[in-house]
């Protein structure tokens, strides 16, 4: 009766237990591949791209702050900015990667990390929304407008996506502080 | 709790494609069917990864189905099944960072799919390993065709794409509600009866699934009683 007792408790655990043991260590192996592929905070391909420059032939330089950095060319001559910056959108943070010249001119934005909803808020990755940002010089703040934009510092919203819109603003809105900030400091 | 008939192994793929479809037929897996098909790209991904995870899990729990006690049969699944998820979550943020943002928590969310459960309760405790992964392959598929169908109706009738290609953006306005969650209900309700329809066609007295009763329970729960 004893021995029954306790193949009945016994065995059922020590399977539970074996099968748990084999599966750690299955993910612990595949963790461990699967982390050599280390993905940077800043990826050059993508901020080539952003800055809109022929070659890699650019270097990063981190500043006081930890999401602005001075993008410098061969010569070691300042060539303009790179700023990460985020803001709430519907769901969750939007993560934005912005590009600036010297003079605080937007060159352009891509965005890293956004989980709006596909169809709608997804929008705001769209070129012809971040477009509307592009050349513009540094102003005191962006605004999201329903209607036509009557002047330099608003920016048509898109229907429908009302939250989105104002998190990716709010997102470049933080980034030109963070440009300004930078600039005097 | 012998078969009544053998079944061959072609039958058992081909039956979860559209006859035992998981989705349409056996209503499991309705939660990333609804959630994710607002684009038929992300059907794709989504259906593949499942698929894995499926098969993986199907196998293994065959292979062990005479080892695991009953007792701590369904511990020992989710436990299985979670570790091949863990596994493909790992490898789509490393080498697809772009589906594994699209995905977003659908992609944990595999381990608590009704499906892969389901399918290891009503099928691979109880088969061998070759037709378990056979079985897994067509759910899997099944599933994935069930979401790359509801995904391109909605994505074609609410954005006027497909696959991020224009299809009717310039001549007919979309009609947004298709790619909100009641236009996904809709859809899904009007496949369900075109499924239906196209398995009863030809099937005359047999038009229930291959393993009837507990196949398309969703309350997993009621299992526990029926074992010995």
């Amino acid at each position: 009766m004893n021995k029954q007792k306790f193949k009945e408790i016994v065995h059922p655990a020590l399977v539970l237990t074996i099968i748990c043991l084999v599966v750690t260590l299955l993910l612990a192996i595949t963790n461990y591949f699967t982390n050599q592929v280390v993905n940077p905070a800043l990826d050059k391909a993508e901020v080539q791209v952003l800055m809109g420059l022929e070659t890699d032939d650019f270097s990063l330089e981190s500043t006081a702050s930890e999401n602005a950095y001075v993008v410098n060319d061969s010569a070691e001559k300042n060539i303009g900015y790179v700023i990460l910056s985020s803001g709430k959108g519907y769901k969750g943070d939007i993560s934005i990667m912005t590009g600036f010249e010297d003079d605080g001119t937007i060159i352009g934005i891509m965005v890293l990390e956004s989980a709006e909803t596909p169809g709608i808020g997804s929008k705001i990755e769209d070129e012809s929304f971040l477009n509307q940002y592009k050349n513009k010089k540094s102003v005191d703040e962006f605004k999201v407008v329903k209607n036509k934009t009557t002047n330099d510092d608003e920016i048509q919203g898109i229907s429908g996506a009302t939250y989105s819109t104002n998190g990716i603003n709010e997102a470049i809105n933080n980034a030109m502080n963070e440009y300004l900030s930078i600039k005097e400091g | 709790m012998k078969d009544e008939r053998k079944v061959s192994l072609k039958e058992n793929f081909t039956k979860g494609l559209l006859k035992e479809n998981p989705v349409l037929r056996l209503v499991l897996g309705t939660c990333p069917s609804l959630a994710i098909t607002t684009m038929a790209s992300n059907a794709i991904g989504m259906g593949l990864a499942a698929t894995f995870v499926l098969v993986c899990s199907n196998l293994v729990i065959s292979l062990l189905r005479n080892v695991i006690p009953d007792k701590v049969r369904i511990p020992a699944y989710i436990t299985i099944i979670a570790g091949f998820v863990t596994m493909i979550q790992m490898i789509i943020k490393t080498y697809l960072p772009a589906l594994y943002d699209e995905l977003g928590i659908f992609l944990p969310l595999i381990t608590v799919n009704c499906i892969i459960l389901a399918r290891a309760e009503a099928f691979a405790n109880k088969n061998k390993p070759l037709a378990s992964v056979v079985d897994g392959l067509g759910m899997g598929l099944g599933f994935t065709a069930a979401l790359l169908a509801i995904g391109s109706v909605r994505e074609i009738l609410g954005s006027g794409t497909w696959f991020g290609l224009s299809i009717t953006s310039g001549i007919i306005d979309p009609m947004i509600i298709f790619i909100l969650p009641p236009g996904g209900f809709f859809v899904f309700g009007i496949l369900m009866a075109i499924a239906n329809k196209l398995s009863d066609r030809g099937d005359k007295n047999n038009s229930a699934p291959l393993e009837v009763g507990c196949a398309g329970c969703t309350n997993v729960g009621c299992n526990l009683n029926n074992k010995a």
